[in-house]
């Protein structure tokens, strides 16, 4: 199910008026587990199959983990979890990938017999919830988790709606305690309707649906349009198209997590934050404590961490950093641009790694201390993660080194980019609203500004985005982008 | 502040932006419905109608020739140009009640490559359903019908529409040509530019024509295409001719991608599309890479379309 649906907002009515309308303990949690399966059925149909088995794997495994004393015991059902998880990620995510490399190998070798694809129905947020249940084995195996004793429990944690689709990537440890009291015995807790999580929640989902559905979705025709065919385009066509696709990302991705965030509070979950003001930041490795932070933290703790990290010396911290970042990459789809973009980033952090080594002078210098050093890091920052946009987005390999070239070597044409603003007037004045709405909430928060509202004025404050949403919402579906990965 | 303080002032909200959403779009004048509300309000002349349907690539089309051409073959039709600019399906699809209203013997639609650019709106390829699918809300709400469903359908187009109408319309002039309606178009399109300097305007063509089953530009025309189908009215639709700059300039590529969803519509509809593409691409009679001239040196046009439909007729 789409959150920007009118599906939804029936869906997430008739939760709530339960919810409040029964206030029996178990029932609110058996009803909250139903609906998130309903919620995943509603789009996904049979594949909510999968969901189920990864969850039913995981439960048991991590049960027997700890239960088990035996360390090879533990470890062969570690590598068990692993391998049904990541198979299963695996087989539906990168069968067809892999078999279109294997023919294009044979090609090369003059084998006549192509593998025939498989064309596999991709499952919707597999790569969220295979990851959430990976880190439970691994926490469990590691000792710094106590499994789940509820079924329920557990299978609430995988499939809860809000983050089930596409984050954030919640940790068992962050998610299970909260279907306990904290006193009485952690008896199971009641889910009632807090007035500050319910004004807060109100406003992040308000703020989540203007992100993507005025913002994002009327930013992507021109993305579209520029990165569909850009055989030809001048540079600034190029770097246009770049910085809206940044934007459209951003405000589609952090747009659905604001969603996500502020269904679970109404609820009175709380689910990790995930992006914090990523296009200011001053340096590569800053852009990744801003950018996707529940999957840069979980490829730190679960890859780059056990590879050794930067414990190993410094060749072995690059090819990490590298090692992480393509995997990374991959994560977010079967195809070489994931691959090249995940380069792009592990070969930023590699560079700037080894510049703030051999350099700590340069790298410590106060100048990038103060405001005007700080404008520049973030320009030149911003001008390398736009780059990588592009490899994000644009699918022919062809195309994207076209596109790449231009961005890289300017030919200080116009003609096209002119004509390109003009056909795009909206698109462009809405693009730089969001800059400049950005750029404000830079210095201040804004969703703890509007939160904080008195009531008058909060109402307001929500039906401004509401009627813009209104007026400018377009009839097309819009998936949301990180839906497919 | 309490929880029903809360709610309360959501609901306020929501309720007021929908008053105001429903206010601002109740007055929007919805000029592609006035103005062809306005023209099929009056009593059409003629039995025997056919309509020409299309955009500014139809607008060197003179309805009174061709007339006058079918009548030579004792062929007694009364033809109106309802082609207008930047015609586009979505748009067409609101009013084809009204078209339909008017019970023409023939509806020919000229179509060309760029009208499948889908400005990215495009359609979300959905999950195959093996155990049983739930009923979509949103369907259902599509289904309830409105005044003005045409604005409601998609009112951000209403309102760029109300919003740019009086920037577009400046320098625009009404068709010369008797029986066309709705075209207007810039003064010198009747001026013939030499291919020396068609060549020198270098145009890329961003196009962004996606393909047939992501195509949403194509469900609209067979959308179209069917409800002309089911009242017994027949559809011609034709490729409208480009000059060789275009051509030169046309992707393979996106070629193959437009031949794709001609043989789709073609296919599916059980529909001949004759293909003008490049029928006059050589002749120096173009204003610019895709416009004819509209002038008595391009009358050909109107008369070749005339053989089409007399070939339609025969059949």
């Amino acid at each position: 199910m789409l959150f920007n649906t009118i599906d939804f907002v029936v869906f997430f009515i008739i939760l709530l008026t339960t919810i409040v309308a029964i206030k029996h303990k178990k029932f609110q949690h058996v009803f909250l587990l139903i609906i998130s399966y309903f919620f995943f059925y509603y789009s996904s149909n049979y594949l909510i199959i999968l969901l189920i088995a990864s969850t039913l794997l995981d439960f048991y495994v991590g049960k027997a983990i700890w239960d088990n004393k035996n360390i090879l015991k533990k470890k062969i059902l570690l590598i068990l979890s692993l391998v049904g998880n990541l198979g299963l990620l695996g087989f539906f995510k990168y069968a067809d990938f892999a078999i279109l490399q294997f023919n294009y190998l044979g090609e090369q070798f003059n084998l006549a017999n192509d593998i025939p694809f498989l064309n596999l129905a991709l499952p919707i947020g597999i790569s969220f919830y295979t990851f959430q249940t990976i880190s439970y084995t691994v926490d469990i195996y590691r000792g710094k988790l106590k499994p789940s004793e509820s079924l329920k429990e557990f299978a609430l944690f995988v499939a809860f709606f809000p983050q089930l689709v596409a984050g954030p990537i919640v940790r068992a440890s962050e998610f299970l305690p909260q279907l306990r009291e904290k006193l009485q015995n952690k008896k199971i807790k009641q889910i009632i309707f807090q007035n500050s999580n319910l004004k807060v929640g109100i406003t992040l989902m308000i703020i989540g649906f203007f992100k993507k559905m005025f913002f994002a979705d009327n930013i992507a025709p021109l993305v579209n349009d520029i990165f569909s065919n850009p055989y030809g385009l001048e540079s600034f066509t190029i770097i246009l198209g770049a910085i809206a696709f940044g934007l459209q990302i951003y405000g589609d991705f952090s747009g659905y997590t604001d969603i996500a965030i502020g269904a679970a509070l109404i609820l009175g979950f709380k689910l990790p934050v995930n992006f914090n003001k990523p296009y200011f930041a001053t340096s590569p490795s800053d852009f990744w404590k801003r950018w996707h932070i529940s999957l840069s933290s979980w490829l730190r703790d679960y890859l780059y961490i056990p590879l050794g990290g930067n414990k190993k010396g410094t060749k072995f911290t690059y090819a990490n950093l590298m090692i992480v970042m393509v995997l990374g990459g991959l994560w977010h789809g079967a195809s070489w641009n994931f691959i090249i973009w995940g380069v792009l980033h592990g070969s930023y952090l590699a560079v700037h790694k080894i510049l703030v080594n051999k350099f700590p002078r340069l790298a410590n210098n106060l100048f990038f201390k103060t405001k005007s050093g700080k404008i520049i890091s973030i320009f030149v920052t911003q001008y390398f993660v736009f780059l990588a946009w592009i490899a994000f987005r644009v699918k022919d390999t062809d195309a994207m080194m076209y596109s790449l070239t231009k961005y890289i070597i300017w030919d200080f044409e116009v003609v096209n980019t002119i004509e390109f603003i003009l056909v795009h007037k909206l698109t462009i004045t809405i693009m730089c609203l969001f800059i400049i709405i950005n750029f404000i909430s830079y210095k201040k928060n804004m969703k703890e500004t509007i939160a904080n509202l008195r009531l008058r004025y909060w109402i307001l404050a929500l039906v401004i985005p509401i009627l813009l949403i209104l007026l400018f919402f377009d009839t097309t579906p819009n998936d949301f982008i990180y839906f497919q990965f | 502040m309490n929880t029903r303080n809360i709610t309360l002032a959501v609901i306020c909200s929501l309720v007021f932006s929908l008053i105001v959403f429903l206010i601002i779009i109740w007055n929007l004048p919805d000029q592609l419905f006035l103005t062809n509300e306005q023209f099929f309000s009056q009593e059409l002349e003629g039995k025997n109608k056919i309509f020409i349907l299309g955009s500014s690539h139809v607008y060197a089309l003179n309805p009174i020739l061709i007339s006058n051409e079918l009548q030579k073959n004792g062929k007694n039709f009364t033809i109106y140009n309802l082609g207008s600019p930047g015609d586009d399906f979505e748009e067409r699809e609101r009013i084809i009640e009204m078209i339909v209203g008017e019970n023409p013997k023939i509806v020919l639609y000229g179509i060309e490559p760029r009208a499948f650019e889908t400005k990215g709106r495009n359609l979300v390829s959905m999950t195959n359903e093996i155990l049983p699918s739930i009923p979509s809300i949103s369907e259902l709400f599509d289904s309830i019908e409105f005044d003005k469903k045409g604005v409601l359908k998609n009112p951000k187009f209403a309102l760029i529409r109300t919003i740019s109408k009086p920037i577009n319309d400046i320098d625009k002039i009404k068709s010369p040509y008797q029986n066309s309606p709705f075209l207007t178009y810039d003064p010198k399109a009747s001026q013939i530019i030499d291919f020396v300097d068609l060549y020198k305007i270098k145009k890329e063509y961003f196009s962004t024509i996606q393909p047939a089953e992501i195509n949403s530009n194509l469900l609209y025309l067979k959308r179209i295409v069917d409800k002309l189908q089911e009242n017994d009215i027949k559809v011609i639709l034709f490729i409208t001719p480009h000059s060789k700059v275009f051509l030169d300039y046309f992707s393979e590529k996106e070629r193959i991608i437009f031949e794709d969803i001609i043989k789709n519509i073609s296919i599916t509809k059980k529909i001949v599309v004759y293909s003008e593409i490049d029928r006059y691409s050589d002749l120096n009679v173009w204003h610019d890479h895709t416009h004819l001239a509209a002038n008595n040196n391009t009358n050909f046009y109107s008369k070749d379309i005339s053989k089409m439909i007399l070939d339609e007729i025969e059949k």
